[in-house]
């Protein structure tokens, strides 16, 4: 009986980051906000894009940026007036997203939520 | 107490299957469970509860994993991985849809604790090496146990964007729902380890013993003390860096994108050094391996500390820790198995872990604690320092083969 290999580790990790790929990018798609959306958003732009182009967009959107997150290309950003997701995607944002908490995970073997790490990673704040 | 004569005979299995299905078990068991801060401002808010609440729930977690690993394992090693994986999958994915109803802290606990604290400990990565170890051959035993703790790793990386991506795109509540459905996937990737349990990988030289034998036997052999002593350290080391490095980094001045990358740079990295391990194991010795590595372990967090921190530091540390995170898991389990045998290994690996999960606690705990009360990290740092050259100098001694108690008389094997 022959086992795998070297091979075998190479191809497994190569289809897992496909699937996951594909699987991401399905969810982003389906994760954006609506375009009617206003208030507090996650704009997140082509890493192409330099800051001072990002921030253009922001404004040319109707909105202002709020801060910029750990996150290269990802602002949390602020519009009050109806449809200000569907001009930021507009504007050439890839996306806007509600703004909720992106935490890098590295549980290791043990996972403990710890406040002060979580306010560290939270983008909303 | 009787010899076995001869290694069980060979069930049908597919050799490709068995690995590539292992490693997903062990990737989805390691990622649902590594999204769960994700959940904590939204469960927080809806509940109007702190943020320690959930930090509880987590800790609680964890515990019940520690404890509940050497029962997890008992239970494989005497009725077969493939019963264990599918109560633990029932019992994860239950945890983690009744935490999509929890409005009490006490469903929260319940959920999020207790049952999944059960439900990975019946379905984590030790399940999955113990079934590897039986199924592989010896000489491909130390590299399926690299893959298993490489996929593990990738697992935190494939589940935390989709946790965050299912959070955003649906609330949490149909997240955790989501990753409910995706431990139950563990149904159908189960099946290619039924034949683990005899196994075809166990050698002449293991005698034949019930459960209560092998455990006291593992405790009073020296070897095995000293190995769960030394795990201790690995676990009291890598849960203080999960949690206290990134704000110990903001601290020191270092922009906090750059302190939240460097988790990344950690777990990346882990994945190549975990499997590398495996390979390491295979072909030189585990306890010298294991006693470098803790050894370069305390060498980079003296280094870290004593030279200016820097950007550049930073990410080279992170790179350093990422390469030394988990590869202690397979050159552990493998010393286990050369040490006690495939037969009892789940259990008795499990015995191990727990050691490591008191430490991982301590870790998370004193680091908190030494903080509050100096303002530094520098204490508990020195303390991590020390306790490397302490866990190197537990693996020095231990004898890296089977333990007499464990092997036919005569046949002792290296």
């Amino acid at each position: 009986m022959r086992w795998p290999g070297h091979g075998t580790a190479g191809a497994l990790f190569a289809a897992i980051m496909f699937v996951w790929l594909a699987g991401f990018a399905l969810f982003m798609h389906l994760g954006r906000v609506s375009p009617e959306q206003s208030g507090t958003v996650l704009a997140v732009f082509p890493p192409s894009m330099t800051e001072d182009q990002v921030f253009g967009s922001i404004i040319q959107a109707g909105g202002r940026p709020i801060r910029a997150t750990w996150i290269p290309g990802t602002w949390v950003t602020y519009g009050d007036k109806t449809g200000f997701a569907g001009r930021l995607e507009a504007q050439g944002a890839i996306g806007a997203y509600s703004s909720t908490p992106f935490l890098p995970q590295l549980a290791g073997c043990f996972a403990y939520v710890d406040a002060k790490a979580v306010q560290l990673f939270t983008l909303d704040q | 107490m009787t010899a076995t004569t001869s290694p069980s005979p060979a069930p049908s299995i597919n050799p490709m299957l068995v690995i590539v299905c292992g490693c997903l078990i062990a990737m989805i068991a390691f990622g649902a469970r590594s999204t769960m801060g994700l959940f904590t401002a939204p469960i927080t808010e809806a509940n109007g509860w702190g943020r320690e609440t959930f930090a509880l729930a987590m800790a609680l977690q964890n515990l019940i994993w520690g404890m509940a690993q050497p029962f997890a394992g008992a239970f494989a090693d005497k009725f077969g991985t493939f019963r264990v994986i599918i109560a633990g999958a029932v019992i994860y994915a239950t945890g983690l849809a009744l935490m999509s109803l929890a409005d009490s802290v006490f469903l929260l606990m319940l959920s999020g604790g207790l049952l999944m604290g059960l439900g990975i400990a019946m379905t984590s990565f030790s399940v999955i090496m113990a079934s590897f170890a039986r199924l592989v051959p010896p000489e491909k035993r130390s590299w399926s146990f690299g893959i298993a703790t490489a996929a593990s790793s990738m697992g935190q990386f494939v589940f935390a964007p989709l946790g965050q991506a299912f959070i955003s795109g649906f609330g949490w509540q149909i997240a955790l729902l989501l990753l409910a459905g995706s431990v139950l996937f563990m149904f159908a990737l189960v099946l290619p380890l039924r034949a683990a349990r005899g196994g075809v990988a166990r050698d002449e030289t293991e005698l034949e013993m019930n459960i209560s034998q092998a455990l006291s036997r593992a405790v009073s052999n020296a070897s095995f003390v000293l190995l769960t002593l030394g795990f201790f350290v690995c676990g009291f080391q890598v849960a203080f860096m999960t949690v206290h490095f990134p704000p110990l980094l903001v601290q020191e001045g270092i922009d906090p994108q750059l302190a939240a990358w460097s988790i990344g740079i950690v777990g990346l990295f882990n994945i190549v050094g975990a499997y590398s391990a495996g390979i390491v194991g295979g072909k030189y010795s585990k306890r010298y391996s294991l006693t470098l590595l803790y050894l370069a372990r305390s060498v980079a967090m003296t280094l870290f500390f004593v030279l200016p921190i820097t950007p550049l530091s930073a990410m080279v540390f992170s790179a350093c820790m990422g390469l030394l995170w988990l590869s202690t898991v397979p050159l552990t389990m493998g010393l286990v198995t050369v040490i006690c045998g495939t037969r009892y290994m789940a259990m008795l690996y499990g015995i191990v872990f727990f050691s490591h999960q008191v430490g991982s606690f301590l870790g998370v705990w004193l680091g908190g604690r030494l903080y509050d009360q100096t303002g530094t990290y520098d204490t508990v740092w020195w303390i991590g320092v020390a306790l490397g050259l302490f866990a190197a100098l537990m693996h020095w001694p231990i004898k890296e083969m089977r333990a007499p108690a464990f092997s036919v008389p005569g046949s002792a094997q290296a």
